[in-house]
């Protein structure tokens, strides 16, 4: 891929949003990446296959997609802040063992960059498909954060947001990309890029620095005292026994029926994300006062409603712009506010059926929501306009 | 007001599309401009139809995507049927001339039909028909400076084709030469959509 000449200065470079999420996870601190090619994934498994050895990391090309994530799992059980990256089609083989690292409280960043569905689909097609099959793949339906990047520089951004979130919470994190945000490739300025690092998950000190807990403690390696508190993270292999089942299991990790403690973690594990749900927002609110009308949207789509508002803007109409980054857990109190003083809310998305939007409708008591939706190609600012006005749109 | 160069650049896989696009926004870029570069292709290694959309702009770009373009380079006959419609009225099409048995037919537009195949025969290597097109394009809308275009190269071809550097930077000068000698001579006459083509074509 193009390497920044040499008389160039050094802080411009042309970049795709697959390569800035690797970059993003190397400055996380992601140490450990295993992949199985998929497009429009494969930028980002190259990248990292590329550039993170060098790095001290270790980078894996896997079997398959379920070794992938097993693989990742396995490494981020080790204490290695591990990811891994692929599309729909391997999204569908990897969704048993994220339950897992939900249930086992393993940090783990999953890069799913979507492509036209169901099944293979179309390879080299970008959509907007995979939202909910990103979020609802739990049984029990718990909350999986899903940030959502919209261009090349917010892929590097949330990514370390990402793995600042997996990492804090010990929890699965969803970077939900497509594949127009990963291949379209962008003029990025290295100066204004964030230099900071991803948190690191709460270390097991716990277990030896501090008098209450020694090694005869019967708390275990999932203790909680408080629903929402992040047990202290012990690695598989250290000087502590560390049981990791995907069965209901007790704050030691033994595999119970339901108990009350059992039932304990099993809520704890939506809890520790409800507590939080305000520190995960990550919107652009771009509202105007006296505004009727919202235009929310996410991923590519965004930026074509950020065109299509622009351009509405400039004959004088009085618009609201959201740009929801985290998807999930639901930015409620954002939208709240943006919905404030609206009577129409558009939700523009590329997907038949406005998947997003379905989620969206229950906070709109009141609203009229319209959709734009679209499949086979980009929605394009036009076709936003049109929906905008309910008519052919005349540019000015 | 910012002002944004919308383009698209279209053709079967193979022919270098991609890269072409990839070339110029790297060259805008060294430039200082805001670029971005959308690609389009289907899933076969060669032979599909391949686009891509490039904006090359003064400020930060919303959409990728766009539905009317300031431009067109298309090199093969199924995309000048798609993306001739969608070219802004006074906007420009550049055509590879071997490729089109059914001509361009509008007339607010400047239609350029250039020989790139051919003269990248005559250079020795076909592969870098999209090079001469590039320079054509360069020198009738000059939205980066051919100096960029050639740091570019270096930075856009793999190594293993470092080799092919100045190859492509004579298929580069050989398409600005192309269009600055039609310029001079006969260029109003060539950009006629109606006189672009040999008549025998037509039949």
């Amino acid at each position: 891929m193009p390497q920044t000449p040499s008389h160039l200065p050094q802080s411009f470079r042309l970049r795709s949003g697959n390569q800035m999420m690797a970059e993003g996870a190397l400055q996380a601190g992601c140490t450990f990446f295993a992949g199985y090619p998929i497009t429009p994934a494969t930028g980002i498994f190259k990248t990292m296959i590329d550039l993170l050895p060098a790095r001290g990391g270790i980078a894996l090309s896997a079997p398959d997609e379920i070794s992938a994530i097993a693989y990742c799992i396995g490494a981020s059980m080790r204490g290695y802040k591990a990811m891994t990256a692929t599309s729909g089609p391997g999204w569908a083989l990897m969704i048993e063992s994220v339950q897992y690292a939900l249930m086992t409280e393993t940090p783990l960043v999953v890069a799913l960059v979507q492509r036209l569905g169901p099944s293979t689909g179309g390879a080299t097609q970008g959509a907007q498909g995979d939202v909910l099959l990103a979020e609802y793949c739990t049984s029990g339906g718990y909350t999986l954060p899903v940030l959502c990047p919209t261009n090349a520089r917010e892929c590097y951004e949330l990514t370390i947001l990402a793995f600042t979130w997996s990492e804090l919470l010990r929890i699965p994190v969803i970077l939900l990309s497509d594949k127009e945000t990963g291949m379209t490739i962008e003029s990025i300025n290295d100066t204004s890029l964030s230099r900071s690092t991803s948190q690191n998950r709460p270390a097991n000190f716990a277990f030896r620095d501090l008098g209450s807990y020694n090694r005869s403690d019967r708390r275990g390696t999932y203790y909680f005292d408080v629903p929402h508190e992040i047990p202290p993270f012990a690695p598989v292999g250290g000087d502590r026994k560390v049981t990791a089942t995907g069965s209901a299991h007790d704050k030691q990790g033994r595999l119970q029926k339901n108990s009350t403690e059992t039932l304990d973690v099993l809520k704890h594990l939506e809890q520790k994300i409800h507590w939080r749900l305000d520190d995960f927002v990550s919107v652009v609110s771009d509202l105007q006062p006296s505004a009727t009308t919202l235009v929310v949207s996410y991923g590519v789509t965004a930026r074509a409603a950020q065109s299509a508002v622009i351009q509405a803007r400039n004959t004088g109409e009085r618009i609201s712009l959201l740009v929801i980054h985290s998807l999930f857990p639901i930015p409620v109190k954002k939208l709240t506010h943006a919905l404030q003083g609206v009577d129409t809310v558009l939700v523009a998305e590329e997907n038949i059926s406005g998947l997003y939007r379905s989620v969206l409708e229950r906070y709109c008591k009141g609203k009229k929501v319209r959709g734009v939706n679209k499949i086979g190609s980009m929605i394009t600012p036009e076709e936003i306009l049109v929906a905008l006005f309910e008519e052919p749109w005349q540019p000015a | 007001m910012h002002r944004a160069h919308e383009m698209i650049i279209a053709g079967f896989g193979g022919q270098g599309v991609l890269s072409m696009g990839q070339i110029l926004s790297y060259g805008a870029m060294i430039d200082g401009k805001e670029v971005s570069w959308m690609p389009s292709y289907g899933p076969e290694m060669r032979g599909g139809t391949a686009n891509c959309m490039v904006i090359i702009a003064e400020s930060r770009i919303s959409s990728p995507i766009v539905s009317r373009f300031d431009s067109a380079v298309v090199l093969n006959q199924p995309s000048l049927d798609k993306f001739e419609g969608s070219i802004k009225p006074g906007g420009m099409l550049f055509f590879e001339e071997s490729a089109m048995i059914r001509p361009p037919t509008r007339t607010d537009i400047e239609v350029l039909a250039i020989p790139a195949q051919q003269e990248a025969v005559k250079l020795g290597k076909k592969q870098i028909a999209n090079m001469v097109m590039l320079g054509a394009f360069l020198q009738r809308c000059p939205l980066v400076k051919p100096e960029s275009v050639l740091g570019a190269l270096n930075g856009v071809l793999p190594e293993r084709h470092h080799h092919l550097l100045p190859m492509n930077k004579l298929a580069l000068l050989a398409g600005i030469e192309f269009a600055y000698r039609a310029e001079r001579s006969s260029m109003r006459t060539f950009a006629r959509p109606s006189a672009g083509i040999p008549s025998e074509r037509n039949n």
